[in-house]
């Protein structure tokens, strides 16, 4: 079972939130604050007492309670508002130092100040709120469509528990997340990781609620109040069912510091919603694609089926129809027409041979039953064991380009005869002219054939080394099994190799082996 | 036929398939051997106290015995050649065999000509009355072991000692697997043991000085993971 937990480093909470947690001071102790502005204002005006005439000390404290209310909201710029006008009728009204007014002025002054002071405390502290939710709404819109964006790459549930892990972390201030899928046997797993956890009770209950009636959706989120001892600030464990269309895809459960406000709330449902869809999206795909390995493997199957049964059955048929007709007692023959039967059975015996094989090899190479038994050998000895066993037709066309002080090759020498014997009889069959079997050594070593035929269009290259497949030359000429590529290919990277189709100029086709080198003790 | 004089050769064939006994006994007993044939270890062993063979043709798939066992166990007490005969995706048992005192391999599905082939060269390898013929002549390359000469297109080639012996081993049993520790025996003496890597360097210089392409080798073929053999045909 998968397990894993997500939890967050507390430095990265600090570096996320660093510039967060000075708005939160103020926020948090914007009383305080309001009163040490009124105060710090006083005590800076004090020397200049009589620059200004008394009544007009009121223009000074308005701009310092705008401030107060701009920056720490309404009830702190109230409160300095009330301070302002104590503070000025204190220390700025005569007679100093009483709260005693003695012109008539004055009361109007400082009457019409408190009003002011708390209508413009009102309205730029609300202005002030309405930002900080507009900043706050803007900041989780962004989270959102940051997350929405990384899931349309993530293409693992550890991705995207990764990527909404982040999320939380940088927006609510998530101490850790965890994200819980269904496994193989029903249960919970926690996504990614090690070690076998399991989930706690109130998660695998949602989970069981939210499966059995996922229309429940949003009203199986739970929020409680954890801490680990008496004393510590109390987190808030959240756990919050994914469900996108009428499915349960997981449950989220995260930990944050503050119990959330609405809006923090709503930001978290919300990337529930997401996470669900993302899940959901990637669970419908694995389905469509274990539907499509299922039909390719399907075709693969009924491609077999039928060219087994051609390349076995045709030369079974003649070889049968010859010898019958040999058996036929009534017919009289001469040696040379008896001699001729028997070379074509004999040709249809060699057809036989190379298609099992084939098929042989292809099976063998599947079931991963045909390990690579490195020996070493010189290129000449592997290219005079495929050449010897070829008619003397076919041999009679083959040039070399084979240098003598090529390194030694230590690789397994009978699959890459095999190897080797696919791609010189493809060469002497899809051409007429000459092909020539050359090797270089240079970083890797490379075994090429090249031809003169027509070539492969670029379109085909890729689709050559797919089993039964067969280029349009091929498909109307002759038989084989079609595998022959495709072994090569699977010989060749189970020795460390890769093959690679080239043109050759000025037409034709330049096949290439290219094998490793082994650096030797 | 078999150029044995007084009395037929005498091959065991050891099968359990009817069909491949019957094209042995066919193509072997056409050319002059006596055959007789054993479809099990068991009933091989029992052919065998009855009376011994001048070479067994042994298949290493038996109901009843592992072929490479009973061809160990056959090594203990008799000396004769045996010619091991393999289907293609049994390389392993094949180089098995060869290691526990097979002489030689034949992947099925041969032809006539090089069964018999390989039973000719066993049997005169074996056959100690019959000397290997002094000089063998292949294409353009002559081969006088007892002259101490190797001729390329007439012309005399200049062999070094080593060069000259594994030459001289190959030609000596001409068609037939020769195994690298049997090289190494023959050429380097039976105390010291030359490695593979070695006995390579000295056959591709030999390839160097008879082939026509050295690169790609007509005569001295290699044998992957067994040996060299000296091709005739």
């Amino acid at each position: 079972m998968l397990s894993f937990s997500l939890y967050v480093e507390r430095e990265q909470v600090n570096t996320v939130g660093a510039s967060a947690r000075i708005q939160d001071l103020v926020r948090r102790h914007g009383y305080l604050a309001a009163t040490a502005s009124i105060i710090a204002a006083t005590l800076l005006f004090m020397p200049f007492r009589h620059a200004l005439g008394s009544e007009q000390w009121g223009w000074p404290y308005l701009l310092v309670l705008g401030f107060v209310a701009g920056t720490a909201g309404v009830g702190p710029g109230i409160l300095s508002a009330v301070l302002a006008f104590f503070a000025w009728n204190f220390f700025f009204i005569k007679p100093y130092h009483t709260l005693f007014v003695a012109d008539r002025g004055d009361l109007v002054h400082l009457g019409a100040f408190l009003f002011v002071g708390i209508a413009i405390g009102l309205q730029t502290g609300r202005l002030r709120e309405r930002e900080v939710v507009a900043q706050r709404e803007e900041r989780h819109a962004a989270s959102l469509s940051r997350l929405s964006a990384s899931l349309v790459s993530e293409t693992t549930a550890v991705g995207i528990a990764e990527a909404a892990r982040d999320e939380l972390a940088a927006v609510v201030r998530a101490s850790a997340a965890e994200l819980w899928v269904p496994g193989g046997d029903g249960g919970l797993i926690a996504v990614a990781g090690t070690g076998a956890r399991t989930p706690p009770d109130d998660v695998a209950q949602r989970w069981e609620v939210a499966s059995r009636d996922p229309s429940l959706g949003d009203e199986l989120t739970i929020e409680v109040a954890t801490s680990a001892t008496a004393d510590e600030h109390p987190r808030y464990r959240i756990v919050v069912p994914l469900i996108s269309v009428q499915s349960a895809e997981g449950v989220l459960e995260a930990l944050v510091d503050e119990q959330p406000d609405r809006s923090r709330r709503q930001f978290i449902l919300s990337l529930a919603h997401l996470l669900a869809a993302s899940l959901q999206s990637q669970r419908l795909n694995a389905i469509a694609m274990h539907a499509a390995a299922g039909r390719e493997a399907e075709r693969l199957r009924s491609a077999m089926v039928s060219s087994v049964s051609h390349e076995l059955k045709t030369p079974l048929a003649s070889i049968t129809a010859a010898v019958t007709d040999l058996l036929e007692p009534d017919i009289q023959r001469n040696a040379d027409a008896v001699q001729q039967k028997l070379r074509d059975v004999n040709e249809d015996l060699h057809r036989l041979d190379d298609a099992i094989a084939d098929l042989l090899d292809v099976s063998r190479l599947e079931a991963q039953a045909w390990e690579p038994r490195p020996t070493d050998f010189e290129v000449g000895e592997l290219v005079g064991s495929v050449v010897s066993r070829m008619p003397r037709t076919a041999r009679e066309r083959i040039r070399y380009a084979i240098p003598e002080d090529l390194p030694m090759l230590h690789l397994d020498f009978v699959q890459l005869s095999r190897a080797l014997h696919h791609v010189l009889g493809n060469a002497l069959e899809y051409s007429d002219g000459p092909v020539t079997v050359g090797a270089e050594a240079d970083g890797q070593f490379v075994i090429w054939v090249g031809d003169e035929g027509p070539g492969i269009p670029d379109a085909e290259k890729p689709l050559v080394f797919d089993k039964f497949y067969r280029g349009a030359a091929g498909r109307s000429q002759r038989s084989s099994t079609g595998l022959g590529l495709s072994i090569t290919r699977e010989i060749v990277r189970a020795n460390g190799g890769e093959v690679t189709i080239r043109d050759a100029r000025p037409h034709g086709t330049k096949l290439q082996l290219s094998l490793p080198l082994e650096g030797r003790p | 036929m078999t150029g044995s004089g007084t009395h037929a050769e005498h091959v065991l064939v050891v099968d359990d398939e009817v069909q491949i006994r019957r094209a042995l006994r066919t193509i072997l007993e056409s050319r002059g051997y006596e055959v007789t044939c054993a479809d099990s270890g068991a009933e091989c062993i029992a052919a065998l106290t009855q009376r011994t063979p001048d070479l067994i043709v042994l298949d290493l798939s038996l109901p009843d015995t592992d072929g490479i066992e009973l061809c160990e166990q056959m090594r203990t007490w008799l000396t004769v050649p045996i010619l091991v005969l393999s289907v293609r995706s049994d390389e392993t048992d094949k180089i098995a065999a060869l290691e526990t005192g097979a002489d030689d391999y034949l992947t099925k599905p041969f032809s006539a000509g090089e069964l018999v082939a390989r039973v000719r060269a066993l049997l005169r390898r074996a056959g100690g009355g019959i000397a290997p013929p002094p000089v063998l002549v292949l294409d353009d390359v002559t081969i006088d072991i007892a002259g101490h000469r190797v001729l390329r297109s007439g012309a005399e080639v200049t062999l070094t000692p080593i060069e000259f012996g594994i030459l001289a081993l190959l030609a000596q049993n001409a068609d037939r697997l020769v195994t690298w520790s049997q090289i190494s025996d023959a050429v380097w003496g039976p105390e010291w043991l030359a490695d593979v890597r070695t006995i390579r360097v000295h056959v591709s210089n030999l390839r160097k000085k008879i082939e026509q392409h050295p690169a790609v080798p007509r005569y001295v073929l290699t044998e992957p993971g067994v040996g060299l053999r000296l091709a005739t045909r």
